[in-house]
């Protein structure tokens, strides 16, 4: 079913136009990614396909919303992002995320393209260690950079921040799971 | 049941759903109507924020309050006492508002917050200079005046000429004659507004670069001791008070 000679935007067009069949192969483009990204936030398997069927149906009876002149996959992420976080304040008390500081005020920040291949390595080496110690805000910077590897201005438009802000937290959370990292090497070379 | 089995069957219900109608877009227009709507709330938010800050703006180059800081720590405490607070904190509600609506659009959250609330006052600032330089604020003080302004305007405008409170020793009003060591001054609504007194004020004994200038029919703060009937005078300042005299004075 999946036809992989149109782009996500293309298709959106044609649902807008009235082809809503077509629905399925965005549904097939992004059910294992959305899922995949739900398992960072929620434990529970059931809980993350609930979610991931509502992120659907809002986006498909949204989806005359969406400019078809953006990326799609930010848009759909976006939604995805704000149903995960909204899951995960069920199970938690405590509210996620209130006023960042690093929104307030624009930091200098750029991707290097020379060292992004050989810190990607590195990077997904280090998450699967330590991500679930890190603040909510840098983990989900560091998911969706290294994990679903969204650019930092596609990252700005999912989590609706200035894309400077994106690129403190990806450089603070990295810089904290190298120090989860060399914590737990300093434990296992005691044991 | 396996994960796959799962999804295929998730995507399966939601494309049976889309088949029997039973999930349905949201029409263009829906969406079309919802960002009309919200810009109608912005520009609501802007005109009030922009009356309200340009009122402020008048009613503290009007009333000529800006002199009482002159006299010092006392002077600032009767400024701060005459300042629209309510109106400003109103103000600031709107300010943060605005910048929250703002931020829903894609230029919006792309800008630190900070510097877009820096936009935010920096425009609405300016702009309500340049209302303010309009004779509205005027107009409506005029129609207040003449009670066509519905409440809360009216005693709005009508609290632009209220007087210093009591109890700091600073008085406001008008010269009716000068001599050399004495000036009689009308005081404006000390009974409240549209009354006056006429009260004698004893003139500082040295000379005050304010006192040199003052001339019958000007409009002064006057700090001092009130002694029988008489304000024993310390300082004097002009209040360049630019307000029409309030109606139904005595």
């Amino acid at each position: 079913m999946t036809d992989m000679s149109q782009t996500d935007e293309e298709i959106v067009l044609l649902i807008q136009q009235g082809d809503k069949e077509k629905f399925g192969i965005l549904m097939e483009r992004y059910d294992v990614k959305l899922s995949r990204y739900g398992k960072k936030f929620l434990s529970n398997n059931d809980n993350i396909n609930d979610i991931v069927q509502d992120v659907f149906i809002h986006t498909f009876e949204n989806i005359n919303n969406f400019d078809t002149s953006l990326k799609f996959s930010s848009w759909i992420y976006r939604i995805a992002h704000n149903a995960f976080v909204n899951g995960l304040k069920k199970q938690q008390k405590a509210p996620l995320l209130g006023l960042d500081l690093d929104t307030l005020v624009s930091h200098t920040v750029y991707e290097d393209p020379v060292h992004q291949e050989k810190e990607y390595e590195e990077m997904k080496r280090l998450i699967a260690v330590g991500l679930d110690q890190l603040k909510p805000k840098y983990k989900e910077a560091i998911i969706l950079h290294y994990l679903e590897e969204f650019s930092y201005k596609e990252i700005s438009d999912i989590l609706q921040i200035p894309t400077s802000t994106v690129g403190i937290r990806v450089m603070r959370g990295r810089e904290a799971l190298k120090k989860v990292y060399e914590k737990l090497n300093i434990h296992l070379d005691h044991e | 049941m396996n994960n796959n089995t799962t999804q295929n069957n998730k995507i399966q219900n939601i494309l049976e759903k889309i088949h029997n109608n039973e999930l349905t877009l949201k029409s263009k227009t829906y969406f079309r109507l919802r960002f009309a709507l919200l810009i109608i709330v912005i520009v609501a938010i802007v005109v009030v924020t922009l009356f309200f800050l340009s009122f402020i703006l008048f009613s503290l180059r009007a009333s000529g309050q800006a002199a009482l800081i002159g006299f010092g720590p006392t002077g600032w405490q009767v400024f701060l006492a005459l300042f629209p607070w309510k109106l400003t904190i109103l103000e600031i509600v709107l300010i943060l508002l605005l910048e929250y609506l703002l931020r829903s659009f894609r230029f919006g959250y792309k800008v630190p917050v900070l510097y877009l609330l820096f936009g935010v006052v920096l425009l609405m600032g300016l702009s309500a200079i340049a209302v303010d330089q309009t004779p509205l604020h005027r107009i409506l003080l005029e129609q207040a005046d003449q009670n066509h302004l519905p409440y809360p305007f009216g005693s709005m405008y009508e609290n632009t000429r209220r007087p210093p409170p009591q109890g700091y020793g600073i008085y406001k009003g008008t010269i009716t004659a000068i001599g050399t060591s004495t000036a009689t001054i009308e005081l404006v609504n000390p009974m409240g507004i549209g009354t006056t007194t006429q009260i004698m004020v004893l003139l500082p004994a040295s000379p005050l670069p304010d006192a040199q200038t003052i001339a019958v029919g000007e409009k002064v703060f006057v700090r001092g001791q009130l002694v029988h009937g008489a304000i024993r005078a310390l300082e004097i300042k002009l209040a360049a008070d630019q307000l029409p005299p309030a109606p139904n004075t005595s």
